[in-house]
Order: C-alpha cells, then structure tokens, then sequence
C-alpha cells in the first residue's frame, strides 16, 4: 500500500497503515453511470450522462484532474492501455469520443449505429466494438485510423464483451434472446441462443467462458467459446449484472427481485453458493488479486466487500446516494463507484484482507422499518443513529430493511436479533410471514417490537393478524391520545435485565399511550407501566388503571420484547428510554 | 366469438318482448410497427378485451389503420382505446372531436407519451399536463398505491397491490396537480429508487399512474409494457373495471 505523501492526506495514511479500506467522494458530473479505469496509468474515467462529460480522477492523488466534454448523453466507456485511449459511447448522439489519455483531449468523434450504448475493446488488435441497440449492430472501430465497419447483430444490443484470447466478441441481444458471437478477424456472425432479455455479459478470457445473463429468464446462458454452445443455469429473479474472475474461475451474479448474488462455478457451471443480501444490489465488481467481491447497494448507498473464498462480508464501506456503476482498479487496490444520484464518485482504497481487518461481529441484528412520514420516520433515523453508534462500539451489526420481501428462512438464520422499528403487523409478504412466525416460535433469534408493532386491528384494508395479537398478549388495539400527554412510566420487575440501570420510574415527555382492548397482563410478563393518572394534559382515553407498556410473552420461545414507546424522534433525548432500548438489543441477542 | 355468440343469443331471449339493446362497441387501436414489447402488451390485450367484451355483451373491434379515426367511423364506438400509440397530425382534430361529443376514451402507456417536440397541444391538457419524464430500466413488477377506493375503477382493488412488470412513467409536472384530474392510483414512492439501468428517484416524489380527466370520460393507464400486465387477476381487474366504467358512464 502506498502511503500517502502530502499532510493534507495524513488520515489517509494512518488508514492505509492500519489496513482498512478508506474512502474518500470526489465530485463528478450529472448522473455518472459508468467508470474504465487504466491500471496501467492509474486513472478512472467516469462518465456523466447528464453532462456529457468524462471526469478524469488520478488514483495517486486521489483528486478529479480533468473534465472532458463527450458526445452527448454518454452511457459507456472502455479503455485501451496499450495504447492509452479512452472511449465513450455517446447515446444521445449515436458517437464515440476517443479521447487520449496522456492529453485527456479529444482526439476524434466516431459516428456509429442508433443508440449506441456499450462498448467493448480487444487492446490486442485495437478494435473497438460499439453496441447499437436500436441499430441491431455493431459498430466495428480501427482504433489507428477510426474507419468504421458496421456489422448485423440480434435484436436490440444491450451487453458486449470481448475475449482477446479467442479475437471473439459476444453481444447480449436483449430482443432477439439470443447471443451473437463476432470473430474478429473475418466479422463472421453466429448466433447462439441464451434465454429471454440477455443483457449483461462478461467473458472470462482465460477458461473462454462467457456468461449472458437473462434477465427475464432468471437465468444464465453459459457460453463455451470453444464450442459455441450455450449451457443455460437458473439463479434468482431478474439477474441484472456479473462478474468474473478469472483467477478462480467463477462468476459472480446479481439478482434483482431476490437481492441475492449467485456463485456460478465456471468449471462445473453450476451456482455452488447463493447468498441472501440485506439491501437491494446495483452493481458488482471483483479484484483478481485479492479476490475479493465489491457489491453496491442502491438505496443503502454502500458497498459491502465480500471474501472471494468464503464469500463473508469483510466491510460496508459508505458511497454516494445511488451507487449505480463500479470498477477495480486491481493494480492500485482501488475501487471506484459511479454515484448517480449525488453526482460523485467514490474511490475506496482496499488493502488485501489482513489480521487488521475488522473482525466478524459478534451477531447481526436486521431492523425492519417502513419508509413513513413525519414522526414514525423521525424515530427510525433517530434509531438507526443510535443502532449504528451501538453496533460499531459493541462490535455487531445491523442490516435495514423497509419490506417484509426478502424476509424468508434463509434470510432470519444469519440473525440474532430482529427489530421490528415501527413497522405494523399487517401487510407482511406470506413467506416472510411464515419464517417470522417459525423464528419466534423456534427461538431462532429475539426479537423487539416497537410502537407501530402494536398497532393491532383493521388498518390499511387490511384484517387483524390473530397470530401477531396472540403473541402481544391477545389483544386489540382501540384508541391512541392525538394530542399526547407527558406521564410516568413505572417499572414492575426492578429484576429484569431488561430494567438494568433504569429507576424504579421515570416520566416520558411524550407519546400516544395506545389502549387495548383489555390488558394483556393475563398472557404476559409485564416489566412496565404507564401511570395513566399522571397523564399531562389529562383524558379520558384510558384502559382503566392497568396499562403496560413494555412486557414479554414467555409463551414463546424467541426472547420478545414489546416497546409502546416509539413514535417520535426526541426519545432518543430520554436517557432511560435509551438505555431500555441498549437493554433489549443485549437481552433479546442472547448476549 | 363462440362465446360472444351466445351471449346475443341469450340477450335476444331476454328481450324477446322489447326492443334489442344494439351492443356498445368498442375500436381499438393498435400499431405493429413499434416497439417489440409494446406489440407484445397489444397482442394480449385485444385477447383481454375479447374475453372481457364476452363476459359483458360488448363488441370489440381493433385496426391499425390511424385513418379509422375519422369522424363518421368514431360515431359507431361508445370507446376508443389507444393501446400502443397516439394518432398522428392528419387524424388529431377527429378525435378531439370524438371527445369534445361526448366519446369516451381508454389509453394505455406509451400513448400517453409527449415531450417538449410534441405539438398537439389539446392532448397535452387532456392527459392532464404532465410530459413523460423518466422510466425505469428494465421493466420491472412495482407496488401501487390506490388513491381512491371509492372508484368504480378501483373496486375490489386492495389499498396497495404489487403490479407486475411494466415499464413505469414519470410525468413532468405530475398530472395531480392539475385541477381537472383525479388519480386513482400512484407509484408507491417507498419502493424507490426503482429501476437498474434507468431510474426513478425521488426526483418524481409523486408518479400517477392512473388518472382520468374529470372534463372528459377518459381513463390512462401507463401499463403497457411486455408480455406479463395480465397475469394479476387484481390488474386485470382494474382494467376491467375501467372499461365498464367508461362504456356505462352517461354523465361527461
């Protein structure tokens, strides 16, 4: 690792010592949705769509060194380290714009076919391979004398990749469900059948394999490019992206629908791995020679580093709003992400994994959180505030989720903890319904319902779910105080961990205090309640004297807790209901 | 057209006594000349719109031919659905006419579609203001909102159903915020950013994606993309839901 050498990169250089990756965000333009990068010089070239622009960053200095205006509307881009040259596909235009590395000047603007969107270089013969999606070709490139040759491909070309090994090119065909395989010498076309919606591809040069990913077939054409014969493998729904590396002969693959990554085997072409991600992916990247898998999360604005071997999060490393595009500069240890949404790029320098790496920590909690307005938002930012600072000085960690999708068996085993941070008990997918039920019953993990979690009745169109009423102590819910009140909450079981450090009674500045139908004490454990006499401003809206508000149910095997508090954000203010909170979190993980 | 068949013969007995009630028709447009997925969505709808027309005793008829949209031919259909395109300039005026008389109208996705190069200024206010903005990329199922439940349109729709794959519009402003509209259901912005490729972001907070014009008896739907919008019987029902509404609507 190179230590940085100026003083204003001095953070940079006590990260770099401790071997744990950095990251650092440069501006960029307009909706960057693509990066090449020249190991050989080390520079990223990222591409701005919206500026038609080309923002040129040194990975040495870690700074943006120029701005290049494209063609209009770029989509692409690819480089040529032998001969230092940088492209774009300009689809806004139906051009490239070769640019040369050395001046960052661009040298020529080459016309192509209709909607020219992807490109592919073979750096051995110099030729540029454009994609043109409503031209069903490609524009073949001399990259000495830029003359142009235009060849017939399938219906409507998304994805192209190269083999420099072969002189074989393959398009992915996303109208045609089919691959069209050019031999550069003669421009010779085969088609080669794959499934419905072939869009990414990405050839492994070294075994000549090359995997077309169908994203309506949620499937995997696997080409042999000795032989032109396509052997199809299933992976989750709407695969999306991949990645290979040729080092240990796998493909990495993205899938949309079931946020997951497939693990192809390329020897085999078998998926020996697929693994459940939290967030819902946008791009994958892989560096050869650390073998380490860089995945981006597109609403979570990260990206998770995965070991190649073992395929276990090594670290979340923060991006930019909408991670959308990335590439390894696997010389430098570098990644870059492409951040559509806040018009950066994010450059992650990222050691080999080393006895400095982080460790794996102690258990994963998931906290499962609707996307609401006003106050019930206000609370979960403030909770997810709290949670991260919680989970980095007690070494665990926390995945958000804000839907019941991707909530299934597989998905609960990796956790010990499951939050449920202001989201009801109704519209729960079936399947994730089903795993909650057997993860609570089972006592696979614990569990702590906030708030909204007691929100039992007819709401939302929807009918009252039996299970989640029976599991709060058998109750419905009936009133809540619009205009809150201030009272004094007292804690019943002084000897539970779940009160540890807390005073027998301490006052909440304010909340809805929700009624139930009648008190679930008969059912429950009840280790809190609120003194409905102390309620400022007074009401009517009461349960009569007996009202919990935070108890357990030791008719199920998973440790529960049930919160009422929840609705706003300032109770992250209250020191007692924080360390409630700390208290449940240990309590429920078993910790 | 066996069961279409029936179905006259049955009404025919149950009006043996009275005057036969001619059978609402109904023209739809189609063009095979665009977009590959686009002609898939037609494909399956004039199947859709067969078993529907013969489940309620009204006959369907469908062209390609833009210059059906002629003023005596329009007099014919009580509904003009515009299923994979919009009129070109020399067939314009006729159905502004069409409309402006009383005609009622059905269109789905990309027949909506107008940008800053559009000139037909009339369908700019009757598709409630808004230009196409962004869609996402690829076609992707997405979780729907329903505005009002109180609709015939939305009846026996639940409050929020996952649609399946469509290629999903941003309109620029959104349709809402003009007076005339009322939308009936709404992307559900929770699930942003959706899309891959392309994207939509909370740059498009509010994305309807079925309106009607209070000024006209006229309904869109942006689906239209693919070869999966009929395989919800929660969408399917919608859509029927709005072709009865529109063919039994009298008030304009």
């Amino acid at each position: 690792m190179t230590i940085a050498r100026t003083s204003s990169l001095a953070g940079f250089a006590i990260a770099c010592v401790l071997g744990q990756p950095v990251s650092r965000n440069i501006p960029t333009g307009r909706q960057p949705m693509a990066i090449a990068v020249n190991e050989t010089t080390n520079q990223a070239y990222v591409v701005n769509h919206n500026s038609s622009t080309v923002t040129v960053i040194d990975g040495r200095t870690r700074t943006a060194v120029a701005t290049i205006k494209a063609g209009a509307g770029p989509e692409a881009a690819a480089v040529n380290p032998v001969t230092n040259r940088v492209y774009t596909a300009n689809s806004g235009e139906n051009s490239v714009s070769v640019i040369d590395g050395a001046t960052n000047a661009v040298i020529a603007t080459v016309h192509t076919g209709s909607n020219c969107n992807n490109l592919a270089v073979n750096p051995t013969t110099n030729k540029i391979y454009v994609t043109n999606n409503f031209g069903h070709s490609v524009t073949v490139i001399d990259g000495a004398t830029h003359a142009t040759t235009t060849v017939r491909v399938g219906q409507g070309p998304r994805g192209i990749a190269a083999n420099p090994a072969t002189n074989r090119i393959y398009t992915a065909n996303y109208g045609s469900r089919d691959s069209t395989e050019i031999d550069g010498a003669t421009y010779a076309t085969t088609p080669i059948p794959t499934g419905k919606h072939p869009w990414a591809i990405a050839a492994d040069s070294r075994a000549d394999k090359i995997y077309v990913v169908n994203e309506d077939s949620a499937s995997v054409s696997i080409i042999d490019g000795a032989t032109g014969i396509a052997k199809n493998v299933t992976v989750g729904d709407i695969p999306f992206a991949v990645a290979v590396n040729p080092a240990v002969n796998r493909a990495y693959v993205l899938t949309y629908a079931a946020s997951t990554m497939a693990v192809i085997d390329g020897r085999t072409g078998v998926v020996t791995k697929t693994v459940q991600l939290a967030e819902r992916p946008s791009a994958i990247a892989v560096n050869r020679n650390t073998n380490q898998i860089y995945i981006a999360n597109q609403a979570a604005g990260n990206v998770l580093v995965l070991d190649g071997e073992t395929n276990a999060i090594l670290a979340t490393v923060k991006a930019g709003v909408i991670p959308y595009a990335m590439a390894v500069d696997a010389a430098a240890n570098q990644l870059y992400v492409a951040n559509f949404t806040s018009g950066d790029a994010t450059l992650i320098d990222i050691p080999p994994a080393s006895a400095a790496w982080p460790r794996a920590p102690r258990f994963r909690a998931v906290a499962l959180a609707e996307r609401a307005s006003g106050d019930h938002q206000g609370f979960v930012d403030a909770a997810k505030v709290y949670l991260d600072k919680l989970a980095a000085e007690n070494d665990f960690a926390v995945d958000y989720i804000t839907g019941t999708e991707r909530i299934n068996a597989d998905s609960l085993a990796q956790y010990k903890l499951f939050i449920q941070l202001n989201y009801p008990p109704y519209r729960w997918a079936p399947i994730a319904k089903q795993a909650f039920v057997d993860y609570i019953t089972q006592g696979k993990g614990g569990w702590i319902g906030f708030h909204h979690a007691g929100l039992l009745g007819d709401f939302d169109g929807y009918p009252m779910d039996p299970w989640f009423s029976e599991f709060l102590g058998g109750i419905r819910f009936t009133h809540y105080l619009p205009d809150f009140a201030r009272a004094t909450v007292r804690i019943e079981d002084p000897a539970s961990p779940l009160a540890e450090g807390l005073p027998s009674s301490f006052v909440i500045e304010k909340e809805e205090w929700y009624t139930w139908s009648r008190s679930p004490r008969p059912n429950v454990h009840v280790l809190a309640t609120v003194d409905e006499s102390s309620y400022v401003p007074n009401t009517i809206i009461k349960m009569d004297g007996d009202h919990p508000v935070v108890w357990s149910n030791p008719h199920y095997k998973a440790r529960n807790v049930y919160i009422f508090m929840g609705h706003h954000a300032g109770l992250f203010d209250d020191p007692n209901f924080v360390q409630l909170f700390r208290n449940a979190i240990f309590w429920g993980a078993g910790q | 057209m066996r069961g279409r068949a029936a179905a006259a013969a049955l009404c025919l007995v149950a009006h043996a006594a009275a005057q036969p009630v001619p059978q609402p028709r109904v023209l739809l447009f189609f063009s095979l000349n665009v977009e590959a997925d686009h002609v898939l969505f037609a494909t399956d709808a004039l199947r859709f719109f067969a078993e529907v027309a013969d489940r309620h005793d009204f006959r369907v008829e469908a062209t390609s031919n833009w210059a059906d949209m002629a003023d005596e031919n329009l007099k014919q259909y009580k509904l003009v659905v515009w299923l994979n395109g919009s009129p070109p300039g020399a067939q314009q005026q006729a159905f502004q006419r069409y409309m402006e008389n009383g005609g009622a109208w059905l269109g789905f996705h990309v027949s909506a579609y107008n940008d800053r190069n559009s000139r037909w200024e009339w369908f700019k206010q009757f598709i409630g203001g808004g230009a196409f903005g962004v869609n996402n990329w690829p076609p992707l199922p997405a979780r729907l909102i329903v505005d009002d439940t109180g609709s015939p349109v939305t009846r026996g729709i639940p409050k929020t159903f996952v649609a399946p794959v469509n290629e999903w519009y941003s309109w620029r402003p959104s349709p809402r915020l003009d007076r005339n509209v009322h939308v009936l259901l709404t992307l559900d912005p929770a699930q942003y950013p959706l899309g891959i490729k392309g994207l939509i972001t909370n740059q498009d907070p509010d994305v309807p994606v079925v309106w009607t014009n209070t000024k006209y008896k006229m309904l869109y739907m942006n689906m239209g993309h693919g070869d999966k919008i009929f395989t919800s019987d929660t969408q399917n029902r919608l859509i029927e839901n709005g072709i009865l509404w529109l063919l039994s609507r009298s008030d304009p």
